[in-house]
Order: C-alpha cells, then sequence, then structure tokens
C-alpha cells in the first residue's frame, strides 16, 4: 500500500512540476510578447512623430516659398536659415525612419542654396534668380512631403498586417 | 577650375564671333569644339537634379589646358554670376545650332513635310 502511494505521490509531483513549468513558460512567452508589443507600440508613436515633424518641415518650406513668391526677402532668408538647420536636426534624429536617407541630405543642400540664393546680392534677387529658388523651394517641398508620406505608408501597412 | 571673371573678356568675344557665324564648331564625343587660330574651345553641357552646368575649356596646340571655366544655373552661382551663365548657355547653345546644322535640317524637314 505505501509503495502505492510513493507512486502516486510522484505522479503528482510530476505532473505538478510540469505544469508549473508549463505555465512558466507560458507566462514568459507573454511577457516577452508583451514586452515586443509595448515596442512596437512605442515604435509607432515615434514614427507618427517623425511624420508629424516632417509635415511641420513641410509648412515651414511652403512658407518660404510664400515668402519669395510674394518678394519678402528678408522674411524668407530667415526661414531659409532656420529650415537648413532643422531639415538637418531631423535628418539625423529620424534617420531610422527614412526610406531614402539621401533624401534629407538633398532637401538641405537646397535648403542651403536657397539660403546662400537670397543672400548673394544684397537681397537684389533678379527674375531668373527668383524663379530658380521657387524650383528649388517646389524641389525641397516634393522631398519633405514624400518622404513623411512614405511613413505614414509604413506605419499603415504595419497596422494592416496585425 | 578657373575664376570666371578671369577669361570674361574672352567668352564674352567667342559668344559675339559665334553669334555673328564665323566660329564653326563641330560635335565631339562630349560636347562641342572649334579652333581659333592654334587654340581650341570645347564646350559641354550636364544635367543634375533641373540644375543645368556649362563647362568652357581653352586648350593650346599641345593639348595643354590654358583655362576651364565651369557654371552651374543654381541659385548661388545665379546669384553672383547670372551674366555669365546666360553667356555660357547662349554659347552652348548656338554652337550645338552651329554643329548639328539645326535650322538647316528643321528648313529641309519643313519642306519635305509640304511635299507629303
Amino acid at each position: 500500500m505505501s509503495h502505492w502511494i510513493g507512486l502516486a505521490f510522484y505522479i503528482v509531483t510530476g505532473i505538478a512540476s510540469i505544469s508549473g513549468a508549463f505555465l512558466s513558460w507560458k507566462a514568459w512567452k507573454a511577457g516577452i510578447s508583451a514586452r515586443d508589443a509595448a515596442r512596437e507600440a512605442k515604435r509607432a508613436v515615434r514614427s507618427a512623430n517623425a511624420a508629424e515633424a516632417l509635415k511641420e518641415l513641410n509648412q515651414s518650406a511652403s512658407e518660404l516659398l510664400d515668402f519669395i513668391q510674394n518678394d519678402r526677402m528678408q522674411a524668407a532668408a530667415i526661414r531659409a536659415r532656420d529650415l537648413f538647420s532643422q531639415v538637418g536636426a531631423s535628418r539625423m534624429r529620424w534617420r531610422r525612419f527614412l526610406e531614402d536617407d539621401d533624401a534629407l541630405g538633398t532637401a538641405q543642400e537646397r535648403v542651403r542654396k536657397i539660403s546662400l540664393g537670397l543672400t548673394a546680392n544684397d537681397g537684389q534677387i533678379e527674375q531668373e534668380v527668383k524663379q530658380k529658388l521657387l524650383t528649388y523651394c517646389h524641389a525641397t517641398i516634393k522631398i519633405l512631403s514624400d518622404e513623411s508620406s512614405k511613413i505614414i505608408a509604413n506605419i499603415e501597412q504595419l497596422e494592416e498586417k496585425k | 577650375m578657373s575664376e570666371v571673371n578671369d577669361y570674361a573678356t574672352v567668352v564674352e568675344k567667342l559668344l559675339d564671333r559665334t553669334r555673328q557665324g564665323k566660329v564653326p564648331w563641330e560635335a565631339y564625343s562630349y560636347g562641342f569644339r572649334t579652333r581659333v587660330g592654334s587654340y581650341e574651345f570645347r564646350i559641354a553641357k550636364s544635367e543634375d537634379r533641373g540644375d543645368i552646368t556649362i563647362s568652357l575649356g581653352m586648350l593650346d596646340d599641345n593639348n595643354n589646358e590654358i583655362f576651364e571655366v565651369s557654371l552651374t544655373d543654381d541659385p548661388v552661382t545665379l546669384g553672383k554670376h547670372r551674366q555669365e551663365v546666360s553667356a555660357l548657355k547662349e554659347l552652348h547653345e548656338l554652337a550645338r545650332r552651329n554643329a548639328l546644322r539645326v535650322e538647316e535640317k528643321v528648313g529641309e524637314v519643313s519642306g519635305l513635310l509640304d511635299q507629303l
């Protein structure tokens, strides 16, 4: 009899151990997926922030275009100077969310030339130069808009996959 | 690369004589060229993201480069050298038209179209 009791004890404790191990594994898995979910959520928020930041730069570039179109060259020069550093900072900060890192480099180079072009002749801008400045503004706006849209498209694509 | 202002007089005279049809240009691998005495002028055009760059070089009879000027029509260069950029663009276009006999060929094709 005591032999059977001992065997039953071993079986029960064995099952309990296996169940314990299984539950621990389940808890560990749940912990991992919760951590991954938290990471993913954090990344999604940051992606959205990057898209928002590029949208704001795009808005700023549109205002720069407006200043040049309306011959507000002093305001344009200040805006171009600020935009140059903001695009550079965004390029560094949001690099991991950009599909084409070079695109923001190109945008920054364009803004640099706009800034220098606005101050090259003591603010006296001839029609041909103005036209070129506007072309550069349009190109910059397109780059910023494209990159912002690509980030939003990526966020949406990830959400649809869930 | 030379400073464009150093050779502005030569460029202006070359443009003027080309306008008058006194300088015969010919096509070569990288653009167009012409000889003036024992010197050769070469002009070429390139485009990058909407910006046009025109390069004009002068060589002696031993193929030594005497000078080369290169200007791009970006806002910075236009702000400083608008006239020089325009002069080089016009020179390139005139050289192209002269070398490829554009007017003659357009006239010819116009006549051919009339006959159809």
